[in-house]
């Protein structure tokens, strides 16, 4: 985790920036699958939290060692996105970095299939679980998304991103291919 | 130059467009496959809904913090379109023709004679000294670089794009892009775009007749979502019923006609750009307006919008730079009703 790289959307009069750094998004994780590599995190240094304004903002920071970034980027993941990123060298960390948690966030947003399940578990009628799990519905998110097509399963879902508080001390572990992981961190600064 | 006194805007004036697309129907294929037009499949639009909580950004009236509350306790329930490609095919292809009509320059409707003979002497002495040379290498790129196909080029592994000539039904001549290797954002000349370039250059100024067929496949993945135009649904209504409406022709996806035409004019690099935005060219609009951003690069302030340059032009008899009489030209091929309102 001792290098990285910035990619920077640039504006474009013809797409709104969540559209391109979705696009984005979904090519790095094409490109992770394919390469199955359990060494690359990310970061949003401008990503914007709250129920009004969240989004992944224009900018990505990959991280992980010199070998495996170049590797990646030999793959030509970009094909097709060239145009609208700005993509820096293979840079190394700043030594005051921090660290941070990058992680996916999974929430109940009382769907109806877990309703259905809900009731099964506990033996009541669909009507009443899905009344208790309409309260859940309810629930507002603060955390900036991004509409994901998983490359294993073929789902398309909403992957909520939430960056934790950056500590002292790097935590190793690996990363999802989504570049995520629930416990390791990457450079924060 | 004597100043023209007498010479009046005419009150009709219109031209046809003169780059004249098809609607884009999408098929899928497979990539090894994509040229064997038999095993094409139509992309069919299906109707999907979810049930997701309240994700999107919300617009700044409905921030009134009681109003949100009353908007989160409405779990969002859509009905939605969505196109995708099945899973036995990898390949979208889009598939439309395109019209290059002659006369650019030439209105269709003119009420004042003097005013349309001011016009025509103005297109020749264009033609004369600059010819379509410029503008239709930057149509030609913009065909050879897939920019029509919008979303769809984003997520693409691979796309190709053949343009054929086509003659009495039978194509005379085939040139072959590999779109993502050319730039979005600067036009090149490499030699087939050179040819290419050549032959719509001489459509417009009346020497050919040019009909082009126009296939892009583009690689995507399996069972991956391709993107259709979306209908705007005006009667609230229907609305109500259903949150994303996607355009097709007789149960096959398609891309509007109009979406075509904006994406090949999109070759305005001349723009006033005060802040040096790393923006790259917009479509040709009469005021430069950029609809995703609700912006408009050539204000009539700075005299730099279409009707202040044509009257300047005509009028006036200052002839504009010549970034902006290739502006003002291709504004006339893209068509429209310019007339001065009474």
């Amino acid at each position: 985790m001792d290098h990285y790289i910035d990619i920077r959307l640039r504006p474009d009069p013809d797409f709104p920036e969540p559209m391109l750094m979705g696009a984005l998004y979904n090519k790095l994780h094409r490109a992770l699958f394919d390469l199955e590599a359990n060494g690359i995190g990310v970061s949003f240094p401008l990503c914007k939290h709250g129920v009004r304004a969240r989004t992944l903002g224009v900018h990505l920071r990959l991280h992980s060692t010199q070998a495996s970034l170049e590797q990646l980027m030999a793959s030509n993941w970009l094909a097709g996105m060239r145009d609208h990123v700005s993509v820096s060298d293979v840079l190394v960390v700043p030594n005051h970095a921090k660290h941070i948690n990058v992680a996916r966030k999974q929430f109940n947003t009382g769907s109806l299939s877990r309703a259905k399940r809900y009731a099964k578990r506990h033996d009541i009628s669909e009507e009443a679980a899905r009344q208790i799990y309409a309260k859940v519905a309810e629930k507002r998110i603060e955390l900036p998304f991004v509409q994901i097509n998983s490359r294993s399963t073929h789902q398309r879902f909403a992957l909520f991103i939430e960056h934790r508080k950056p500590q002292e001390e790097p935590v190793a572990g690996t990363f999802n291919h989504y570049g995520l992981s629930n416990n390791a961190t990457v450079p924060c600064f | 130059m004597a100043k023209n006194d007498t010479l009046k805007t005419a009150s009709v004036l219109a031209f046809e467009r003169k780059l004249d697309p098809s609607d884009a129907l999408l098929y899928a294929s497979s990539w090894e496959k994509r040229e064997d037009e038999q095993q094409w499949q139509p992309v069919a639009v299906r109707e999907k809904s979810v049930r997701g909580t309240i994700s999107n950004r919300l617009k700044a009236k409905d921030q009134d913090p009681a109003k949100l509350d009353a908007a989160i306790e409405n779990p969002n329930l859509q009905t939605v379109d969505v196109a995708t490609l099945p899973h036995n095919a990898d390949t979208l292809v889009a598939r439309f023709s395109l019209r290059v009509l002659a006369g650019a320059g030439t209105p269709s409707a003119c009420n004042n004679a003097e005013y349309q003979a001011k016009l025509e002497q103005a297109v020749a002495e264009y033609k004369q000294a600059q010819g379509f040379g410029e503008l239709a290498h930057r149509y030609a790129n913009n065909l050879a670089n897939g920019r029509f196909l919008w979303r769809n080029r984003m997520g693409a592994e691979q796309v190709e794009v053949s343009i054929r000539q086509l003659a009495q039904g039978k194509a005379i001549k085939e040139w072959t892009f590999d779109a993502l290797s050319l730039s979005l954002r600067a036009f090149e000349d490499t030699a087939e775009l050179k040819e290419l370039a050549s032959v719509i250059a001489k459509a417009l100024a009346g020497e050919l007749h040019l009909l082009l067929e126009v296939v892009a496949y583009v690689r995507m993945g399996r069972g991956q979502e391709v993107f259709p135009s979306q209908e705007l649904i005006l009667d609230p209504e229907q609305k109500k019923k259903k949150g994303k409406t996607l355009y097709h022709v007789s149960d096959i996806a398609g891309i509007h006609s109009q979406k075509l035409g904006n994406a090949i004019r999109t070759i305005d690099t001349w723009y006033p750009n005060e802040n040096d935005e790393d923006l790259g060219p917009i479509a040709v609009e009469p005021y430069g307006s950029v609809t995703t951003q609700g912006k408009a690069y050539r204000q009539p302030k700075q005299k730099a919008d279409f009707y202040s340059l044509l009257d300047n032009w005509m009028i006036k008899d200052q002839v504009p730079s010549k970034e902006d009489q290739h502006f003002v030209m291709a504004t006339l091929i893209r068509g429209g009703v310019f007339g001065e309102a009474g």
